[in-house]
């Protein structure tokens, strides 16, 4: 789900540092072309002329500062077509020596060949070079014995028999025997890493004596478990050939150094107390799968990117993970407005979301959310709108041709940019205009005029968390259209995960996105297991009567969510539409609130994009129903130590229950 | 909670190692090794099972790891039930075949990764919260 259709690679050459601002803040055509006629914002009226009076130019302006530590960070809608959900979010991480800030977003597929066309790659701009990099890895001593293996097969047997209740069997008292026995005699002759690696296992084999002993009686769940033992590891060097770029001399002008390497992720800090957020600049997760590219763009800034098509390996990313895109500052504050200049260097467009380009992507939105295409009239309208950026981009061109005589390769790019960036900004209107009035007359509306004076019709994109959304004018305008029968939408969380989320960023985030913040998942996850693997980009909720026993999230008006136009939904009907990793198939799925409003079983799903922002007037939930009296107590704290007095409209001591 | 007279078969292949294999109308056809616990639910017509996805590292390395937040659980409603040895096979609703039966060779390294995932890295709590299959997100 994009903004537009597939569109021809253009090159966005950034222009140096000291004009940047010029290339960002350019006077943009597309802003006097203004949808409805109206030039004088003194006399706008209604939820588009009020876009548009409100800036003139952008959606979201770029921040002059970002909140340092806010994993959350700030949104900012995009323009052209290459970024996911038209968004990047810029995040500023607390540092010791100043924030370090980066913006970060999800590429669309399109967009892949336009970044990696910007990097020198091939053979005659990589080199390969010996390097040492330093590895965590077990000692030669434990691989060669197989002592962690041993030892976790003496752990597994005896917590699975201790679970079920069942006397432990004699092979595992066999096994544990013969593995003592060995750490023993290894000991003896052991002295340094290897004396400390057997004394580790020891300690664990004192733990599984315990737990073989006769009489052995504490509850599996109350102690009983052996914890979780990680292999004894130490530190290492290793000499490795990575492919790194040549010496820069011999890299052409127009393209960026690039290395490839194993995927990583940046390994932000998370204060337990307050969920603020700090990073080094340099502390990242290894082990991901996949690979990525890191780029040099000079003056101190980097990207780092997960192409959606995997180069020159086998490696497969995961859905949740294609297309990520890191853009690095050096350190210090203020570098929001270069951050979003340098994805020009990648020839991604580099500008924040316009007000008419608001529209089309409000309209677009809803079209797939109200599932219009199927209507011949609005997809041969859409059909046709998607041909006028390239009808328009060549009446430009023929108007200005005369212009392009006598310039330089570098000129030339610009030249090309701006002419298809001026065919966009002038087919805007007509493209409006025609799938407006195609989807207006399909609903029984005269035109899109019509459609704009409805009560529900707002093109503004709202800030919801981390993200923004669109809305529906369908549920916006008529949120008691659809009767849910008393059911609520709901969602259950595990452990402490009420509170966490509430202290850390206020946010029921779907994997993904927690995963690019920084944020574990909750208890007895490995920091490796947990970050390694691909997430979902939604969150899931279900529609129906919540159980009694918490922990959980209710909302009990639907039509609250169900108004955001990224949702989707699925009866159950369907076993395994959302299996896939990071992707759901759009087997079984509706977008239809009349339907939604039909789910009998407990069994279904109803997906949010992105996530819930669990604090905002719009989408908290307005009931919290806790677990226990302590868990209570502690969703409170969450919330005052935030500001929080009421959800949804009630105050907060009645919102969250027991 | 009342659950159909095959629940003791789903019982055995689980506890022994289970596959799911999901046939869709069109011919697509996918497979995972299904985590060994169950839960039904709405009078026995819809089972909740965890098929296991989210694998961190390759299969073999230790220790094994996974994001089991990726492994969630799924509902399976059925219509309709086939009984065969060592094998069940339901229809859902949307007119999916559902084959649950011993676990492959090819997924069984999986399966036993999981296991010892759940039995020696996560906490008595997380896997406790695991087997009750009720949550939505960790």
């Amino acid at each position: 789900m994009g903004s537009g259709g597939c569109k021809a690679h253009e090159a966005f050459t950034v222009a140096p540092a000291d004009t940047v601002d010029a290339v960002v803040f350019a006077a943009n055509p597309a802003v006097t072309a203004h949808p409805t006629g109206v030039t004088d914002p003194a006399v706008a009226s209604g939820p588009v002329d009020a876009l548009l009076a409100s800036d003139g130019r952008y959606v979201t302006p770029i921040p002059d500062e970002l909140p340092v530590g806010d994993i959350a960070g700030y949104p900012l809608v995009v323009g052209g077509h290459d970024l996911d959900d038209t968004a990047v979010t810029l995040v500023a991480y607390d540092g010791a020596d100043g924030p370090r800030e980066v913006l970060y977003g999800w590429t669309t597929p399109d967009a892949d060949h336009k970044i990696l066309a910007a990097l020198a790659l091939d053979g005659e701009h990589l080199v390969p070079t010996e390097v040492t990099r330093t590895v965590q890895g077990r000692l030669p001593l434990d691989e060669q014995h197989q002592l962690y293996e041993q030892l976790e097969k003496v752990v597994k047997s005896v917590n699975h028999h201790l679970k079920a209740g069942g006397a432990i069997p004699a092979h595992t008292h066999d096994n544990h025997t013969k593995l003592t026995a060995a750490l023993g005699q290894l000991t003896d002759a052991a002295t340094g890493d290897e004396l400390q690696m057997l004394e580790h296992y020891q300690s664990a084999c004192a733990q599984i004596a315990e737990r073989l002993a006769d009489g052995y009686a504490t509850p599996y769940q109350q102690g009983g478990k052996i914890g979780h033992l990680a292999p004894h590891q130490v530190a290492g060097e290793v000499t490795i050939t990575e492919m790194v770029p040549a010496p820069a001399e011999d890299v052409p002008a127009g393209l960026l150094a690039a290395t490839i390497r194993p995927a990583t992720r940046i390994k932000p800090t998370l204060d337990p107390a307050t969920g603020a957020a700090s990073w080094d600049g340099i502390a990242r997760y290894t082990g991901q799968t996949g690979v990525e590219y890191r780029i040099d763009l000079g003056d101190g800034y980097e990207a780092i990117y997960r192409p959606h098509v995997a180069a020159k390996t086998n490696d497969r990313i995961s859905a949740g993970q294609r297309g990520f895109l890191e853009v690095v500052a050096p350190p210090g504050a203020g570098h929001s407005r270069q951050l979003v200049a340098r994805l020009g260097q990648l020839h991604l467009c580099n500008r924040p979301m316009t007000a008419p380009e608001a529209e089309w992507t409000y309209l677009q939105r809803n079209v797939w959310a109200q599932n219009l295409t199927q209507h011949p009239t609005v997809a041969a309208a859409a059909a046709q709108a998607a041909t006028l950026d390239d009808s328009m981009t060549e009446l430009v061109l023929a108007e200005r041709a005369d212009q392009a005589v006598g310039l330089s390769d570098r000129q030339l790019t610009r030249f090309a940019r701006d002419v298809r960036l001026e065919g966009e900004a002038r087919a805007l209107p007509a493209k409006t205009r025609l799938v407006g009035d195609a989807v207006a007359t399909q609903l029984g509306f005269a035109d899109l005029d019509q459609l704009r004076a409805q009560p529900g019709y707002d093109p503004t994109p709202r800030r919801s968390g981390g993200w923004h959304v669109w809305d529906r004018w369908d549920v916006a305008g008529a949120p008691d259209d659809v009767d849910y029968k008393g059911r609520a939408l709901y969602h259950r969380v595990t452990g402490n995960n009420v509170s966490d989320m509430i202290r850390n960023s206020g946010l029921l985030a779907a994997t993904e996105r927690r995963r690019v913040m920084g944020i574990k998942p909750g208890l007895g996850m490995s920091e490796t297991a947990d970050m390694a693997t691909g997430g979902s980009r939604a969150v899931d909720l279900r529609i129906g009567t919540p159980p009694s026993k918490g922990p959980y999230l209710v909302w009990s008006d639907p039509s609250r969510l169900l108004r955001r136009a990224d949702w989707y939904a699925y009866s159950s009907d369907h076993f395994a539409a959302a299996v896939d990793e990071g992707g759901h198939s759009t087997k079984g799925q509706t977008r239809t609130p009349a339907k939604v409003a039909t789910f009998t079983s407990g069994s279904n799903e109803v997906l949010f994009r992105n996530g819930i922002d669990l604090l905002s007037p719009h989408e908290a939930p307005d009931r919290i129903v806790c677990a226990s009296t302590a868990q209570r107590g502690q969703v409170l704290a969450a919330l005052n130590a935030r500001g929080i007095t009421h959800l949804a409209g009630t105050p907060i001591d009645q919102a969250v229950t027991t | 909670m009342s659950a159909p007279d095959w629940q003791p078969q789903l019982a055995r292949l689980l506890a022994d190692g289970a596959e799911i294999e999901v046939t869709d109308l069109d011919g697509t056809t996918r497979r995972w090794p299904l985590a060994r616990h169950y839960r039904f639910d709405d009078d026995g017509r819809c089972v909740w099972l965890r098929p296991i996805t989210g694998q961190a590292h390759r299969a073999g390395s230790r220790p094994p790891a996974f994001a089991h937040e990726h492994a969630r659980r799924r509902p399976l409603r059925w219509t309709a039930v086939n009984r065969g040895d060592r094998r069940l096979t339901l229809r859902t609703p949307a007119r999916q075949r559902v084959t649950i039966r011993t676990v492959g060779a090819d997924l069984a390294a999986r399966l036993d990764d999981w296991d010892t995932f759940v039995g020696t890295v996560l906490s008595a709590a997380v896997e406790t919260d695991l087997d009750l299959l009720e949550e939505d997100s960790w």
